[in-house]
């Protein structure tokens, strides 16, 4: 059943966030071009506040892509699951569990799309941006130095420069769960209320991420108390020292997300359970 | 006698508002019945908790001898009162989900019936009116072979024509071993289907009895000595 959940979840979430992600790639275009173009070498004094105002709107617009796709998904879990489509959905012959993960998958896909059209969008600018330096001694420099000092250091923490690049996807992975089913429980405690679910929801959202900012902050500060303690400790560091407590913080922040992250999630498969709250 | 389903001393308790009170009923196979009571009666929320749409505060409630669960919803077609259809889909559509996920689906059936009532296919959920969108699901749920439909307030929103369709629809589309438990205020319009009528008031039963032993015994219909008990 999970299947067939899924196939339909897909079929009736794709267009909002493919919508979504193709604005940001025509921005994207859009963006490249008019930085490959000879308009910027234009002799204006306006261009420098041209300029700035372009910066500004292509963040608002990645800015306000991510937001759009997270909000959506909380949006439709509210309506599958909470609202009046929610007599269907409860009462299908599957159990909750399906029904959340065939919503998580379908949402967490969708998020990575999004977070790599993201990624690949500031990477296309940059590259556009920098196209009078790129090749040139200051690039290459830069790379250089990259390789001398933070490469070592990444490797440093799992030995292995690929290892640490799958960690990191596989963290960012994590994360996205975890952020998802932060908005599926807050959705579910919200619907408690009597009136104005919604923003039940966005209350319980906020305290949930309160919570869980300040009590990861406070546990991640462990590490870095050493570091703090001695003002000389920064300068005296080794690769392999700095490389251990990356290592400590990443692993830390991932296993925080799983735990929470699930935590999360068998409180969102009680309330679907036990206390739905259908009007 | 093996009932369908059974509710034995079920409670269920908003805060300090109690909607059904220790409320025991006997829902026996192959039987019509009515589910009558004015408004606030608990009426929707029992068919909530057999539908596991409600968890009960207190009792139990077995459907083939299983709690509300995947068993129970995979042999329980249940319309309710609300339209929970998605506007982006297809008639077409939801029927191939219905398909796909209630193995006593029968599309054919579902079909004819579409046709019978003028609906197209390929029309688009969110162009149909509100009445036609409640044919839809009726035909939806009367297109299952289940043991048990539950049809919450199922003629109200349509028209008189297509009530006595939908009528002739609930009465030739259910197995003799199934039952309908029907909620209704329209009482008139379905007491010559009913076998039997439970009246239910402030979250408990008054009566459970068969139509002809009301009609025999009081001599006068359904309707009338609804609005006898339940006069305001």
């Amino acid at each position: 059943m999970l299947g067939k959940l899924f196939k339909y979840e897909w079929k009736s979430f794709w267009k909002v966030p493919a919508a979504i992600n193709v604005f940001l790639l025509i921005i994207t275009f859009i963006g490249a071009v008019s930085l490959l173009s000879p308009f910027w070498e234009l002799d204006f004094e306006i261009m420098d506040t041209f300029m700035v105002v372009a910066i500004m709107f292509y963040y608002l617009a990645l800015m306000a892509g991510s937001i759009a796709v997270a909000v959506y998904i909380a949006i439709r879990f509210y309506k599958n699951v909470y609202t009046d489509e929610g007599y269907l959905t409860n009462t299908l012959p599957v159990s909750p569990r399906d029904i959340i993960f065939s919503k998580l998958f379908v949402s967490v896909i969708w998020s990575i799309i999004t977070g790599i059209v993201i990624c690949f969008s500031i990477f296309f600018i940059l590259i556009a941006a920098m196209k009078d330096y790129i090749n040139t001694y200051e690039v290459v420099n830069v790379w250089q130095e990259i390789k001398r000092e933070v490469l070592p250091v990444m490797e440093e923490v799992f030995g292995n420069l690929v290892v640490f690049v799958l960690f990191i996807i596989l963290l960012m992975i994590i994360t996205t769960f975890f952020s998802i089913l932060m908005m599926y429980s807050a959705v579910s405690l919200g619907q408690m209320f009597t009136k104005h679910k919604v923003a039940g929801a966005v209350i319980w959202y906020v305290a949930e991420y309160v919570i869980v900012q300040f009590s990861s902050s406070m546990l991640m500060n462990i590490p870095l108390l050493g570091i703090i303690s001695d003002p000389y400790a920064a300068d005296t560091m080794t690769p392999a020292a700095v490389g251990t407590l990356i290592k400590l913080i990443l692993v830390g922040s991932g296993i925080i997300s799983i735990i929470v992250g699930t935590l999360l999630y068998f409180l969102t498969e009680y309330m679907m359970r036990r206390k739905l709250n259908l009007d | 006698m093996e009932f369908l389903a059974e509710i034995r001393g079920v409670t269920k308790s908003y805060g300090r508002t109690v909607a059904v009170n220790n409320m025991n009923l006997m829902i026996p196979r192959g039987k019509i019945i009515g589910l009558l009571g004015p408004n606030g009666s608990g009426k929707s929320t029992l068919i909530k908790m057999m539908n596991g749409l409600l968890t009960p505060t207190a009792g139990s409630i077995t459907i083939n001898g299983f709690a509300p669960g995947i068993q129970t919803k995979a042999r329980v077609a249940y319309l309710p009162e609300k339209t929970y259809l998605q506007d982006g889909m297809r008639v077409c559509d939801i029927v191939d989900y219905f398909c796909d996920f209630y193995e006593d689906f029968n599309r054919n059936t579902a079909f004819t019936m579409l046709q019978s009532l003028g609906i197209s296919f390929e029309a688009r959920l969110k162009t149909l009116s509100k009445g036609t969108k409640e044919k839809v699901q009726l035909i939806l749920v009367m297109s299952r072979n289940a043991d048990l439909y539950i049809l919450d307030e199922p003629i109200a929103g349509v028209d008189p024509a297509a009530r006595d369709y939908i009528l002739k629809t609930i009465i030739s589309n259910y197995s003799e071993n199934a039952s309908i438990l029907l909620s209704t205020h329209l009482i008139s319009d379905i007491e010559n289907i009913l076998d039997e009528v439970i009246f239910i008031r402030e979250g408990q039963v008054l009566s459970h009895l068969p139509v002809d032993q009301i009609r025999e015994q009081y001599g006068r219909s359904i309707d009338s000595y609804f609005r006898e008990v339940f006069a305001c």
